[in-house]
This record gives structure tokens, sequence and C-alpha cells, in this order.
């Protein structure tokens, strides 16, 4: 009722001609009556009048039939405005209530691997594990007794070489699913996540038996971008702080970071650049912090910025057998530290400098797993002298690892050149080259009860602890195709002491970034919606060199000159894979 | 297999060597973002700004709001600089709007800090 009173008053007034017309007419015909100066003539004129009058008749109907149409729109144009209005109430409330924006990525993606050659220590070798000393075997064995078994059988030419295999997984299919979380709160303020899910297809276990990879593992560090089943989690979630302090732009973050699929790999991923560590030396989930400064107008050096970053690798007190106990030597927590600094980008041309440490590196990770086999270490016949147990996990049962020991620090340092062709070429053609360094320092032999018996540390063995230098390139150029589609072909190497950590990396087989050795990919996305959708179809060709690659512990050994005692985990030595994939993303 | 991997291989810059001679022209996106800060660039040389860094970024508005700004050519009133603007031809224009488009606030980026 209240509304229609309104609209009523809205709408304009009719105006007063008509009740004017009568009195008007009257007094029109009375003033010729009495001016009317000849009958004949006077008959005329009043002809005319009426002719007149007539005329200004049908003007004053076509007048008010105007008006009237005009009224009928004036009401529709109102009812318009009032549908906009109770639309527009329902988009504030929304804008207003609706806090965090989400988009959509779901991959799904067909593999074709193939491994040629993969090491393993034969079956006769392993046995000799679960058997006694007196049998022959190492089961109850001292350590001295192992090294000095080990030592006598390399002497005698005993150890046997490791068991060659080709290995074949014709397809297998995985989903990717992640939900991107964005909010602004204010021009300073703004949050920012995502969730994922990812997992192959059939198997939503979340947990894989251990052949000696990194992603065996499900740890903090990859839960969300390995398949690890249909749980949804966290992967980054942080907030960013932004202020201006004189000319100097500065923000600052805390949460877990947005630190995988960092530079370059926007390209092999067609999207935007999507981490802020550079994915050559870090691609990880961790938890930290950020403190960035735009140094463009303080330097006049395009896009120019320095940021100073911070991450917890390892909690040691919490949740783990130690946590809290004053029985036992504590784990100290893996704490890193690093800057990332953009030298130059002026949108075709970037260059990028990225630096890391990570004090007391430790032998492992707190995850799940399901073990081959349990190794243990008790003073059983209470000599003084602890013996090494082995015992087949033939229960299949998932272990939750922990890390034993703090065994050295780590750095490393990228430098990142990227480039794009068009005003040389006129073509739409990418490169990148990044060189990077890692250092290890390593300052005890893990006490992990399998590390141990063989001595071995961060990238040492026999307890052979010695700082070791590692190199890495990764170059690549991207190319224009038909139909918007782009080209893009990669070659990463890794030196025998390359070591970063990019577990997170997107790869079933592993990380491409920290093989020692050769790495080879080609890939073409073809879009079918931009960005928003499009196709993928590549090919990795793995060429490892050395052992170990992506694993701190032990010293690498060339894979042509690997014996069975090197293959306890497995080793990797081609691999060529294909790829398949269609994604979604907006 | 080494010769599978070697023909795919062949193949493949077979199609490199040939395919940007058939690549379609469009707004690069690149060199938008290269065009726009040196609109900004120019901007401040002349002294009309006192940063050279753009003040406006792509994610502060929507991709539909960009798409109404290059077509109702109303960049003065949103970017200011308007020597700089009107001097731009129609192709850095289309580029200009290809970054501020991919890059703005509603497009499919994933979170990140800057």
């Amino acid at each position: 009722m209240k509304n229609n009173q309104v609209k009523q008053s809205r709408r304009p007034n009719r105006p007063a001609i008509l009740p004017l017309m009568v009195p008007l007419m009257g007094l029109l015909l009375l003033s010729l009556f009495l001016i009317a100066p000849h009958p004949a003539a006077a008959a005329d004129e009043v002809d005319d009048l009426k002719e007149q009058l007539r005329q200004l008749n049908d003007q004053m109907q076509s007048v008010q039939k105007k008006l009237e149409e005009m009224e009928k729109k004036s009401t529709e144009k109102e009812d318009d405005l009032e549908y906009m209005n109770e639309r527009l109430d329902k988009a504030a409330f929304h804008a207003a209530t609706d806090k965090v924006a989400l988009g959509v990525e779901l991959r799904t993606e067909a593999q074709s691997i193939h491994y040629e050659n993969m090491l393993a220590a034969p079956p006769a070798l392993m046995g000799g594990f679960f058997s006694p000393p007196a049998a022959g075997g190492f089961n109850g064995a001292t350590r001295a007794q192992i090294q000095q078994g080990m030592a006598q059988m390399a002497k005698n030419n005993m150890i046997p070489p490791p068991a060659e295999a080709d290995v074949d997984n014709d397809i297998i299919y995985t989903n990717r699913f992640r939900l991107n979380l964005s909010s602004k709160l204010n021009d300073q303020l703004s949050f920012g996540g995502r969730l994922a899910a990812y997992k192959v297809f059939g198997d939503s276990t979340e947990v894989k038996f251990n052949r000696g990879a990194l992603g065996d593992v499900t740890f903090d560090g990859n839960t969300a971008s390995l398949p690890h089943g249909d749980t949804l989690r966290v992967e980054r979630a942080f907030f960013n702080f932004s202020k201006d302090l004189g000319s100097v732009p500065i923000s600052f973050s805390l949460g877990r970071r947005p630190s995988t699929e960092g530079a370059p790999m926007e390209y092999r991923n067609f999207s935007t650049e999507s981490g802020s560590p550079l994915a050559s030396i870090i691609n990880w989930q961790f938890d930290g912090a950020s403190l960035n400064f735009g140094l463009e107008d303080v330097t006049s050096v395009p896009g120019a910025t320095f940021k100073l970053c911070y991450g917890v690798g390892f909690e040691g007190d919490w949740g783990n057998s130690y946590s809290l106990s004053v029985n036992q030597a504590e784990v100290e927590d893996v704490h890193l530290f690093g800057v990332i600094s953009n030298l130059y980008d002026n949108g075709l041309t970037n260059l990028r400098f990225s630096y890391a440490h990570a004090w007391d590196v430790t032998d492992g990770f707190a995850g799940l797993t399901v073990m081959p086999f349990i190794v243990s270490k008790a003073d059983m016949d209470m000599n003084g002298e602890p013996e090494y147990y082995f015992q087949p996990n033939s229960g299949g049962f998932i272990s939750r690892m922990e890390p034993s020991t703090n065994i050295g620090d780590w750095d490393a340092a990228t430098l990142l050149l990227r480039h794009n062709f068009i005003e040389q070429f006129d073509k739409d053609i990418d490169f990148f080259l990044s060189t990077s360094w890692s250092h290890t320092s390593p300052s005890q032999v893990s006490k992990n009860p399998f590390y141990e018996m063989m001595g071995q540390g961060l990238l040492s063995s026999n307890g052979d602890l010695e700082d070791r230098d590692g190199y890495s390139l990764y170059a690549g150029a991207i190319f224009p195709m038909p139909y918007d589609a782009r080209f893009g072909l990669e070659y990463n190497y890794g030196s025998k002491y390359w070591f970063n950590f990019t577990g997170a990396e997107d790869s079933l087989v592993g990380s491409k970034l920290a093989v020692r050795g050769h790495v080879f990919e080609g890939y073409y996305h073809q879009p079918v919606f931009g960005k928003n959708f499009f196709f993928t179809l590549g090919g990795q060709y793995y060429d490892y060199e050395y052992t170990g690659s992506g694993n701190p512990l032990g010293e690498p050994v060339k894979i042509s000159e690997a014996t069975a005692f090197d293959a306890f985990n497995g080793i990797v030595d081609k691999v060529w894979l294909g790829y398949l994939s269609a994604t979604v993303r907006f | 297999m080494r010769k599978l991997i070697l023909i795919i291989v062949a193949a493949l810059f077979a199609i490199v060597s040939v395919a940007p001679a058939f690549a379609f022209e469009k707004g690069n996106e690149r060199k938008g973002k290269y065009t726009y800060r040196k609109v900004y660039q120019a901007c401040n040389d002349r002294g009309a700004i006192e940063s050279a860094k753009p003040a406006v970024n792509p994610d502060d508005k929507t991709q539909s709001q960009w798409t109404r700004i290059f077509e109702k050519s109303d960049f003065s009133g949103t970017f200011g600089c308007e020597e700089e603007w009107k001097a731009l031809s129609q192709d850095d224009l289309a580029d200009i709007y290809a970054y501020l488009h991919d890059h703005a606030a509603d497009s499919p980026s994933p979170a990140k800090c800057k």
C-alpha cells in the first residue's frame, strides 16, 4: 500500500486544460457576437473561427493522447526502476555478505608412464636382513657387524648387481580440483587461499606404499600438491596487509604460503605466475610469513622489489615420540629463510634472484606411509651395544614417520631470466633460463636406524660428512601456434650434489627439477575458451645420472655404477611419459 | 623407444618452425604490460605524475569493467595521462586491454601474495 502511494505521488499531474475549454469557448463566441460588423461577413468569420476551434480541438486531443502515452511510458520506466532497485539491493546484499570470491580449477589428466632399467636390491640380499647373524644375515647384528659384513662382501666381490626391470603403467588417470579463494576487504587488506583435492582415479587411500621416493610419504609439504585422495586440503591461506611508507609500498603476509608452482612453471601450466618462491629451488607447501618492499620509485628500476620470506618445515615439539619428552634427544625445528628480488621487470624482460637457507634440515618428514619393512634399534642382549632388527611389514600397516635427527644446513640461490621476443620478432615467443646453486653442510649422521647402519647423513655416506655444492640449469622456449595455442620445449639438468626442495612439484614420477641428470619436456596447450578451458598434450623424458634425486640422505652414486647396496630404496634410471589433460579454470 | 622419442621431438620441432607463420594476431598481454608501463613512464617523464609505477593495477577492476572502459575508450578518466593514452595505436590498446583483462580481479588467477 505504501509503495502504491509513493508510486501515485510520483506520477506527473494531468494538465488542467479541458476544464478551461468550455468558458474559453463561450467567451470567444460572445466576443464574436458583440463585435460582428456585418451579418454575412460575420457568418464567414464565425465559420473560420469554428474551423480554428475544430483544429484547436484536434490538436488538444492529440496532445492529450501523447500525454497519456508519456504517462504510460513513465509508469513503465518507474516499474523498471523499481525492479532494478530490488535487484541492486540483492546484489549489494551479496557483495556485503559473500565475503570471499571463489574460483574453480578442474583438471582431468591421462598419463602413460614407462620406467626403463629400474634397479632394486635382489630378493636374496634383502632376505639376509631378516636372517640372524648366525645364519649369515644382519637381523640382530650390531652396526659394526653390519658394516663389517658389507665391507667384507665388497672386498670379496660378493655384492650382487641390482635386479633390473622395465615397468609400464600404460594408462593412469587423475583428477585435480582446486577451489581458489580471494577477498579484498579494502585497498590495504586482502585474503587469499586455495583448497585442493588431487586424486588418482580409483584411489582415495591417501597413503602410499613406500618405494623410497619422497612423494611416497604424505606429509605437510605435499598433501594437496600430489595425488592423495578426495579429501579437500588447505594448500594455501594467507592475508596480505599493504601500506605505503613514503614512496615504498610495503606488504606483510602471514599464513600458509603461496609457495608452490612459482616462476617459471607458469609456461608449462598455461597459467599466470602462481607462487612466490622460484620453482627451481623451492616448490613446497609450508606455513610462514613474508615482507615485501616495492623499490621501483626509490631505485627507478622498473619492477624492482625485495621480499623477505620465512617458513617452518618441521615442528619438533608437536606430535612426535620425542615431543615434550625429557627422555629422548629433541629434534630441532626446521626454519627456512629466504629473499626473493625482482632485479628488473619491464613487462617483457624479467630478471629475478632468490636465495634460501634452511637450518637443521631433518632426515625425513613427519608423515604417513606404508613401509616395506620396519628397522628398529635396541640393546636386547643388554651388552651396552644396540643391535638392529628388521621386520617385514607383512600386514601393510601404516606408519607415522618422523625425523630422527637434524643432519645439517642447506643453502640455495637461483637467478631467473625471462624474456618475450615480441618486440624483436613480432611473435609472442617466450624464453627463460634459470641457473641455480645448492650447498649442503652436513652436521651428523642420521640416527634413523636404517640410515645410521649405512652411516648416511646430508648427501653423505659412511660417516663422511663433507660440504657439497650442486648446480642446476633450467631453460625453455614457448612458441605461438595456430588457434592461440602455445608450444613449449623445456630442458633441465642437475649435477651430482644438486639438492632442492621441490617435493610439491606436480608429477607422478618425481620432481623433474630435483633430478640429478637430464629431463626433456615438450607440451602443446590448445585453448578452447582462452585460459578458461584448454587441452594440453605433452611428454617428458627423465634420464637420471645419479641416485637419490630429491632425497637429502646418502652420497649420490652414479647409476651405472650402483650396486645392490645402493638400491635398497629402488633406483629409477630412465622414465618417459606422455600426458593429455583437459582443464577448466574460471 | 629412443627412435620413438626422436621422431616425436623431430615432429614437434617441425611444427614449431612452421606454425608461427600461421599464428593469429591478437592483443598480447605480455606486450600490453610493457606498453602500459611505458605509458606511465612517459607521463612521469613529462612531470604529469609523481611515480612511473602504474597507479591502477589490473586487479583493481573486474574483467567486465575493463571491457566497458575499453569499449567506451574512457582512458583518461580511469588512468589519467590523457596525452599518452591519445598517442597509443589500436594495437597498443589491444595489448593493454589483453593485459588488464587477463589479470583482472575475477580472472582465473590463483591466490598469490604480492
